[in-house]
């Protein structure tokens, strides 16, 4: 393994450098020469000293997946999150090249704008014959309903452009994309972790930064002109955590600080958008939209998904919410649109269409019909109307009969089909792992509309493909992603969001809009964080026993708590069972295979993926050294072949320790307030579910005489070191439970969870204002008081037997009433999600 | 000729419902052979908001929102409209339906809208294949296209037979024109796509029909129901209407309400409802002839 790099070694790799042959070298121009613009870069280099290079590469991809990075959404249906892998040299742009790029990608935004506008407006562009009608009417996204929508309200305020360098050094637009552009988060993160792990080289190389972009992203989203007085609520509406992108959408409510939301957490009433709270209905007036288009409204946009708001165009019509980007703006994203846009650019905007997109050829007209089947083997073909990125055939891969077969498609329905031209892409130097090597770059940018104009981000997402094969137009192609670096011909000012504030706020005490889903998701966040952190400590703790007896030896103390996590099914169920208990030998032999489990959720892993897909939901409200402790859970996977026993204490070890990690962060980095609340609230819940789950264990398994069982109780239940200090090595069983059961001081007792759930009940908002107490509230003082009752009056003598009838009587009901306070917290605080459904007259029926 | 018509629609939920939106294709729209003189959509119970704006097609639509939620929902729709006679003079010297066709090609850019209805849409999708080798035998090259359109309603009463039990709004055209059965709406949709498959321009149309009574017996109320016809560009003759249920050309016994590509841009009630429970439907439609201004 390549170590130490030193620093001229990179920069004499740099030196040595040259781009492969026939494409357009970003670093080194065609007589040989290093462009000036990459100067900067080799003079930090060398002023740097020794960099360890592929340390400082693992390093920064280690930061990128503990923030979480990746583009497939969590994991969902068995798909694995795939990482975002991040090359550590930038590719460097000079202010002269970025300039032509930014006014060629500012005018392309206005461009596709207005030709929207027009095609829902008065259709200019078809009744001049600027556009072939059937380029519209045919378009499944033209959706009728989105005609004549008020000005202002649908604007397209984040664009996307596509670009590729050709062998001549001209850009090329591959894509336009203005439907919900994703990639700007990936933009940031690179740069991010990029300036942690080359410090002060964005200083030296005087690099723009991003910042700007999103100041002037909030400013618009601000300033659009809205019904309320006072500094307008925007939300950012999500598709959820099954989307490629959610990662995005978090990232995005997090950075620009807007509430993160999904279609069910929004309501309409009087034509107006409004939030579901715990407090209730609370107004928004502006939506950034990140869903697909057609699923904003199920009542006009029909189809069967229910994922839309019903009534949100009626909204939009009476322009009491601004939809941003508009519904409509995904219309051109298509590539049927792009030999058009020359003459459409002339017409539109009076100008020159600046930056040209990759040439592409209608099939649905004669002459290009006719230029495609002759130039068949040299394109690249594609569906008309679907949008950039998603299928595309190079016909020189294909078998002599595919070709032909695809040619009849064609000519069946050449309008349904354009063709575009190959290109190889630019290249640039790159280090990934350990190698330094050559890369295409495909590259994406921004551009973000203002009062005045669209500005364009000065920066991008480079995704890199180490071979010459057309790279899919997809934030998520390519073996890794680069950052783009434009430079400023002077010195960078500062510029962060956190410094831009538009009016200072009012003073506050409490974060009312807390979504109900998000309470919801906390609830269950905690109770799964709970649960896991009990499995992890049985299991750890069974795994000790079984490497510290003698073989053969039966460990009869660990019965309790193998029965405990089969009951649960956490570990195979019929080891709950005691006939199928298996023997010493067979059981250390099956335990490290019991833990990997397979699919199923309620197993240890299944455990632990719900951690981590609870926490990737309520990211935005959770502080980075949480999730930072929650990723760890989700790396720190039993291994499948693992099947020695000390490799899986160790494991279970680690995992403790990042679980409390993760809970620290609950109990002392958030505020006290309705996050905090519905999270403790699923701990203390499943705290006192998993005690009762084991105790009960015990006293139905376990002699009342022996120590051995009892200390092992009181290690799992994470209290052996105050009976030690309280009672030294006297263990006994009564001062055991009552410890355990009714000692009101330890907060690992079955008394506390409740005392703490009853405080933190009273303090949840009440959607009415009633002289009566909740039924949760009832059910858990019932409770407490029941356990407290447990331990006698003054004047009566206290022995075990007195104690242990009312305990199993409390016991018997205990967890069905622990699942009874969850289904009322349901009730009341947690049914956003109703049930939407479209209703239909039917068809007309007459004669 | 003038009615009166009443559009009755009752659901009915098992439990109340949280709350309910309704967009509805009610209201008769003006055409140069139509006027409607009185239209009202009331709800009950009244809605908690309402709105009515003109659609991409120039249809009216109403809007009712029922934030509080009902377990019953009526909504009564009231019209009367006068309906002039549309007579067709001269069919056989309506333009031959090819040149139409490649006038239309040439990009009339003033009736570039009408090529929005060659073009295949939601519920018309299936142009090719079976479907245009039956329309073509009515379209002889240099046809009138009355004439063909005359003899393609006579193949329709000949070969597709009326019935209520053997498609469902989902049945696709392809099995209605199979089975050769359907209701009007499907017919609607098949002689739309018999028509686009021969690039002529043909739109859906939904309304009303008047109906007789049998021979004498009263007229029964609220015996009626919506229907559907097509109507089909004719180049300088404008859009004429054919009903493929009832084998012949539209003229005054039609009522129009709106028009689109095909049913889905124009189905006359519509919603969403926020609640579960089953919703059960009941649907009545009465077109009364009225003889002297009311």
């Amino acid at each position: 393994m390549a170590t130490l790099v030193p620093a001229d070694s990179i920069v004499e790799r740099l030196r040595n450098y040259h781009g492969p042959a026939g494409a357009y070298d970003e670093y080194r121009d065609p007589t040989g020469q290093i462009r000036p613009h990459w100067e900067r870069m080799l003079q930090a280099f060398r002023q740097s000293g020794p960099l360890n290079l592929t340390d400082r590469w693992h390093a920064a991809n280690r930061m990128l997946r503990e923030n979480g990075v990746n583009f497939t959404g969590f994991e969902h249906n068995g798909r694995q999150p795939r990482p975002w892998k991040l090359d550590l040299l930038p590719v460097v742009f000079s202010s002269v090249d970025w300039n032509g790029l930014r006014q060629g990608v500012a005018q392309r935004a206005r461009l596709v704008e207005a030709v929207i506008r027009d095609l829902y407006g008065v259709q200019r562009v078809l009744r001049e014959g600027l556009l072939p009608p059937e380029l519209v009417f045919r378009n499944q996204e033209f959706q009728r309903v989105f005609h004549h929508f008020p000005q202002h309200t649908t604007p397209l305020v984040i664009y996307g452009c596509e670009l590729a360098r050709s062998s001549t050094g001209q850009w090329w637009v591959m894509a336009d994309r203005a439907a919900a552009p994703a990639g700007l988060s990936f933009a940031v993160e690179n740069r991010i972790v990029l300036s942690k792990s080359l410090p002060h080289f964005l200083h030296t190389c005087q690099i723009h930064r991003l910042a700007p972009f999103f100041v002037r992203l909030q400013e618009t989203l601000t300033a659009f002109p809205t019904q309320r007085k006072g500094n307008p609520s925007v939300v950012i509406l999500s598709a959820g955590p099954d989307h490629p992108y959610y990662y995005e959408d978090v990232f995005l409510a997090r950075y620009l600080g807007y509430t993160l939301v999904e279609a069910d957490d929004l309501t309409i009433r009087r034509n107006q958008v409004w939030i579901k709270t715990l407090r209730g209905l609370s107004p928004v007036d502006v939506v950034l939209r990140r869903t697909p288009d057609h699923r904003l409204d199920p009542l006009e946009l029909g189809g069967h998904s229910p994922n839309g708001v019903a009534g949100m165009l009626q909204a939009i019509r009476h322009k009491h919410v601004v939809v941003a980007n508009g519904p409509e703006t995904g219309l051109l994203d298509s590539p049927v649109y792009m030999p058009f846009l020359p003459a459409l650019c002339k017409h539109m905007l009076g100008e020159e269409l600046l930056l040209p997109s990759i040439a592409t050829w209608w099939c649905g007209q004669a002459e290009p019909l006719e230029y495609v089947l002759q130039h068949f083997g040299d394109l690249v073909i594609k569906p008309a109307f679907a949008h950039s990125g998603g299928e595309e055939i190079i016909v020189s891969e294909l078998s002599e009969a595919d070709a032909q077969s695809l040619r009849e498609r064609i000519l069946a329905d050449p309008g349904a089909y354009v063709a575009q031209e190959k290109i190889v892409r630019s290249t640039a130097p790159c280090w990934v792992e350990e190698e330094f090597c050559s890369g295409h770059i495909a590259m994406r940018t921004f551009a973000v509309r203002t009062k005045e104009a669209y500005e364009v981000l000065n920066g991008g997402l480079v995704r890199v493909e180490t071979s010459a094969a057309p790279m899919p137009l997809s934030v998520s192609a390519g073996q890794f992603s680069k950052d783009v670096w434009v430079t400023s011909d002077s010195p960078v000012p500062a510029i962060s969001l956190l410094g831009h504030m538009l009016e200072p706020p009012k003073l506050q005490r409490s974060t009312s809009k807390l979504p109900s889903r998000a309470a919801d998701n906390l609830f269950w966040l905690g109770r799964y964080l709970e649960r896991l952190e009990f499995a992890g400590r049985l299991i750890r703790k069974i795994t000790e026993r079984l490497m510290s007896e003698s073989a053969g030896q039966p460990v009869m103390d660990v019965t309790p708590l193998i029965s405990c996590l089969a009951e649960q099914g956490i570990i195979e169920e019929s080891f709950a069972v005691e006939e199928f208990f298996p023997r010493r030998d067979e059981l250390e032999n099956l335990w490290p295979r019991m833990i990997r489990g397979d699919d199923d959720p309620n197993r240890f892993e299944g455990l632990c993926n719900q951690v981590v897909r609870l926490s990737s939901i309520v990211r935005d409200r959770m502080t980075e050294d949480f999730w930072r402790g929650v990723s760890q859970i989700g790396e720190r996977r039993v291994p499948a072949d693992l099947l020695d026993l000390s490799e899986l204490h160790d494991t279970m070890n680690l995992l403790m320790l990042h679980i409390s990690a993760a809970t620290g962060q609950i109990t002392d980095g958030l505020v006290h307030g309705p996050t905090r609340q519905f999270l403790q609230i699923g701990r203390h819940l499943e705290r006192a579910r998993q005690l009762t789950l084991v105790m009960r264990k015990y006293l139905q398994q376990v002699e009342a005489r022996e120590t051995l069982p009892l200390v092992t109780l009181l290690d799992v239940c994470n209290s052996l070191m105050t009976y030690r200090y309280r009672y030294r090595a006297n263990f006994s069983i009564l001062p055991a439970f009552d410890l355990l059961v009714t000692d009101s001081s330890n907060p690992h007792a079955i008394v506390f969870q409740f005392i703490e759930l009853n405080a933190l009940v009273s303090e949840l908002p009440s959607k009415q204002k009633r002289p009566f107490i909740s039924s949760e509230q009832d059910l858990i003082r019932r409770i407490l008081f029941e356990l407290q009752s447990l331990l006698p009056t003054e004047d009566q003598e206290l022995n075990w037997p007195r104690y242990r009838a009312p305990l199993e009587q409390i016991f018997k009901t205990l967890e069905p009433r622990i699942k009874e306070i969850s289904n009322l917290l349901t009730q009341t605080y947690f049914l956003h999600a109703e049930f939407i459904q479209q209703i239909d007259e039917g068809r007309e029926g007459g004669a | 000729m003038k009615y009166r018509i009443t559009h009755l629609t009752r659901y009915e939920a098992r439990e109340k419902i949280s709350m309910g939106m309704n967009q509805v294709y009610l209201t008769p729209r003006n055409t140069s052979w139509q006027t409607c003189e009185y239209s009202r959509v009331l709800t009950s119970p009244p809605a908690t908001s309402s709105d009515r704006r003109t659609d991409y097609f120039g249809n009216i639509v109403n809007y009712f929102c029922f934030e509080r939620g009902y377990q019953k929902l009526e909504i009564r729709a009231s019209s009367r409209v006068a309906v002039q006679p549309r007579e067709l003079l001269h069919r056989e010297n309506s333009l031959p339906w090819d040149k139409l066709i490649r006038t239309l090609a040439q990009q009339q850019r003033d009736q570039y809208a009408t090529l929005e209805m060659t073009i295949p849409s939601p519920m018309v999708h299936d142009l090719a294949g079976q479907v245009r080798d039956y329309a073509r035998v009515s379209f002889p090259p240099e046809r009138p296209i009355l004439d063909g359109l005359e003899d393609l309603l006579s193949r329709f009463r000949r070969d597709f037979t009326f019935d209520n039990s053997a498609t469902t709004l989902n049945t696709p055209i392809l099995e209605v024109f199979e089975e050769r059965k359907g209701v009007c709406q499907d017919f609607a949709h098949l002689a739309i796509a018999m028509l686009r498959a021969l690039g002529i321009p043909a739109r859906y149309v939904s309304g009303y029909l008047r109906t007789y009574p049998k021979a004498g017996q009263p007229r029964l109320r609220g015996a009626d129901a919506s229907h559907a016809w097509v109507g089909v560009y004719c180049g300088s003759l404008g859009w004429v209407d054919i009903d493929p249920t009832n084998n012949s050309f539209v003229s005054d016994e039609h009522i129009t309400v709106a028009w689109g590509r095909d049913y889905s841009d124009v189905a006359p009630v519509r919603g969403v409802i926020i609640g579960s429970g089953t919703h059960a439907l009941d649907v009545s439609v009465d077109v009364e002839p009225i003889t002297s201004a009311a």
